[in-house]
């Protein structure tokens, strides 16, 4: 397993090759703080990781060329004696959120060679913090798609089993993180991809409550459903990189007052299991992985009851109409005029086909057009109208559910992670990857996904995730019931 | 049933060149997707029982919140034709 933690003394600033495999983010601030170890040993330590394997998974699209620099800095504010959660942490970055003066692009065509004109607010609150960004990830074009084989720089690879995806979208980061090419990672999550992703990797993906970080220079997927959050390797670690990127931000009308009362913390839990919706569909032997979860949630004196909560199966169809109605209003920006690729046409109009059609991938395209047609007159009622009263239903009916359970229980994912290829020739099957993240997306409540539990396909032993939903501003609960998944509260 | 023509009305709309051949696979793609997300027309919803979400206005000051030309060379540089402080495109009438 990936989540084994090395006790601090026993970590050789001698011998770096050690340092990566186990090391947690709460680890390497005792032995960056106590000096045993610099930030720009840290910071080598994952770049030579990265030289050596990343040529083979892919996980980044580039690696900063002053990644040292950074680390460099970073020491002497250690050395002035200021110490910070993130000071001197090598962090990753998805392709999607921006940095100033540094390239970003979705992972798309449309977007090559652009630099980030401003740092987005996560990124301030990282540089502020002294975090260390090794580069920039890799994943689905824009955001869309559950495997990152639908990047237009190539795809990624599972560390675990290179025959198959990372998932997606934020599979660069996923594959950064339990492949060891970086400390800590950030990616987004739409309909489900850090939690996705996490769970094909066996490492820890939050998605936090809507609103609760800043999705200001987040290049835009679904605004009424993305939220940026991180893939981690332990729970402790997500609620670290959680609490450095939160809070109410200026730049983002729609993040949450700071003074909102956050979901307190309980000793004892009940967990409610919506077993209708995972009657079908579902792997047998992941569904034995999950109750193993349940089991162990039990022994430590959680309650665990079944619920009913029938609107909830049709989350994904409200979902795959709701954001590809956002995503053709969000592609809109993209006309070869301001920033990006320009493809000339005959005439100006002929400009912007040329160049949309020669930029956007086909994932893009296809959401893009779906889109218009939920959103063209004559269509409009029947789908994005019935699709918001839908939501509507759905959050009121989890609502309800949660005056009763402080969190709801799923796998993250009907499947452990895909071979290659295996999805790519049929969008739908590929969307049905999504069953059990979108509901927290459609609602905005935060959802976390940890290991817990392998299966084994095809002599592979692959990673199982247990997916966590709680209320609005539950991350504490998440956290609390992760902990005692993954055995980090003991 | 959604046609290739249907397809071709969207790209136009959409302003996204689609090649003869992709117009057919697109088509192929999106009818069944269609066909799955109609299930949502099934979730008979009562309008009067919809339930506002806690919203809120954010509001802040009429003022100017950066120095004259803060931004301009960064966003300008970032253009495919520019003119000065102009993006030149195509002319429009």
């Amino acid at each position: 397993m990936i989540l084994i933690r090395q006790p601090a003394e026993r970590i050789s600033t001698n011998d770096t090759n050690m340092i990566t495999n186990d090391l947690t983010l709460s680890n390497a601030r005792k032995l960056l703080d106590s000096k045993k170890l610099s930030a720009a040993e840290l910071a080598d330590t994952y770049l030579q990781e990265i030289a050596k394997t990343d040529g083979n998974i892919h996980a980044y699209l580039e690696v900063f060329d002053d990644v040292r620099t950074q680390a460099q800095e970073a020491d002497k504010r250690i050395a002035a004696g200021e110490s910070a959660p993130l000071l001197g942490i090598p962090v990753a970055m998805k392709d999607n959120m921006l940095i100033a003066g540094r390239r970003v692009s979705a992972a798309s065509k449309i977007l090559e060679g652009y630099m980030g004109t401003y740092d987005a607010t996560v990124t301030t609150k990282l540089k502020a913090q002294g975090a260390v960004f090794l580069g920039r990830t890799n994943m689905d074009e824009f955001a869309m798609g559950s495997s990152t084989e639908k990047s237009a720089y190539g795809l990624t690879k599972n560390p675990l089993d290179t025959m198959r995806v990372p998932g997606g979208s934020s599979g660069g980061s996923a594959a950064a993180v339990v492949g060891n090419l970086a400390l800590v990672a950030l990616g987004s999550d739409t309909g489900g991809s850090i939690r996705q992703p996490a769970a094909f990797c066996g490492i820890v993906g939050l998605k936090p409550t809507y609103g609760a970080v800043s999705r200001h220079g987040l290049i835009a997927m679904g605004s009424s459903l993305d939220v940026i959050g991180p893939l981690a390797k332990s729970v402790s670690d997500a609620e670290i990189m959680f609490e450095a990127i939160r809070g109410q931000d200026v730049l983002d009308a729609t993040t949450i007052p700071d003074d909102r009362t956050r979901v307190p913390q309980k000793d004892y839990y009940t967990i409610g299991v919506p077993r209708a919706f995972l009657a079908k569909g579902v792997d047998p032997d992941l569904l034995a992985e999950f109750e193993k979860g349940l089991d162990a949630l039990r022994a430590q004196g959680h309650t665990v009851v079944d619920i009913e909560l029938p609107t909830i199966s049709y989350s994904l169809a409200t979902y795959y109409i709701i954001m590809p109605a956002e995503v053709s209003s969000n592609l809109a920006r993209f006309d070869g005029v301001r920033y990006g690729l320009h493809v000339d046409g005959k005439d100006r109009t002929d400009d912007y086909r040329k160049t949309r059609g020669t930029g956007f991938g086909k994932e893009p395209r296809r959401r893009a057009l779906l889109g218009a047609y939920v959103l063209s007159s004559g269509y409009y009622e029947a789908y994005y109208g019935k699709a918001m009263q839908a939501r509507d239903r759905i959050r009121h009916d989890v609502e309800k559910v949660f005056k009763t359970v402080d969190a709801i229980a799923t796998p993250t994912t009907p499947s452990p992670a895909f071979k290659i290829g295996e999805k790519t020739s049929d969008p739908l099957s590929m969307y049905l990857e999504d069953i059990f993240t979108v509901s927290a997306n459609i609602i905005g409540i935060p959802a976390l996904s940890v290991p817990h539990g392998a299966v084994t396909r095809d002599g592979s032993v692959l990673p199982v995730g247990f997916q966590l939903m709680a209320p609005a501003l539950g991350e504490a609960t998440l956290f609390s019931l992760g902990k005692v998944l993954t055995g980090e509260a003991l | 049933m959604i046609t290739r023509e249907d397809i071709k009305k969207l790209a136009e709309l959409s302003l996204i060149d689609v090649s003869d051949s992709e117009l057919d696979t697109l088509a192929g793609e999106i009818d069944p997707i269609l066909g799955y997300v109609s299930e949502v027309t099934t979730l008979a919803t009562d309008d009067a029982s919809r339930e506002k979400p806690e919203l809120y206005n954010v509001m802040r000051d009429d003022v100017v919140t950066h120095e004259p030309r803060q931004y301009t060379e960064a966003l300008l540089a970032e253009a495919p034709d520019r003119d000065g402080d102009y993006l030149r495109v195509k002319k429009i009438l």
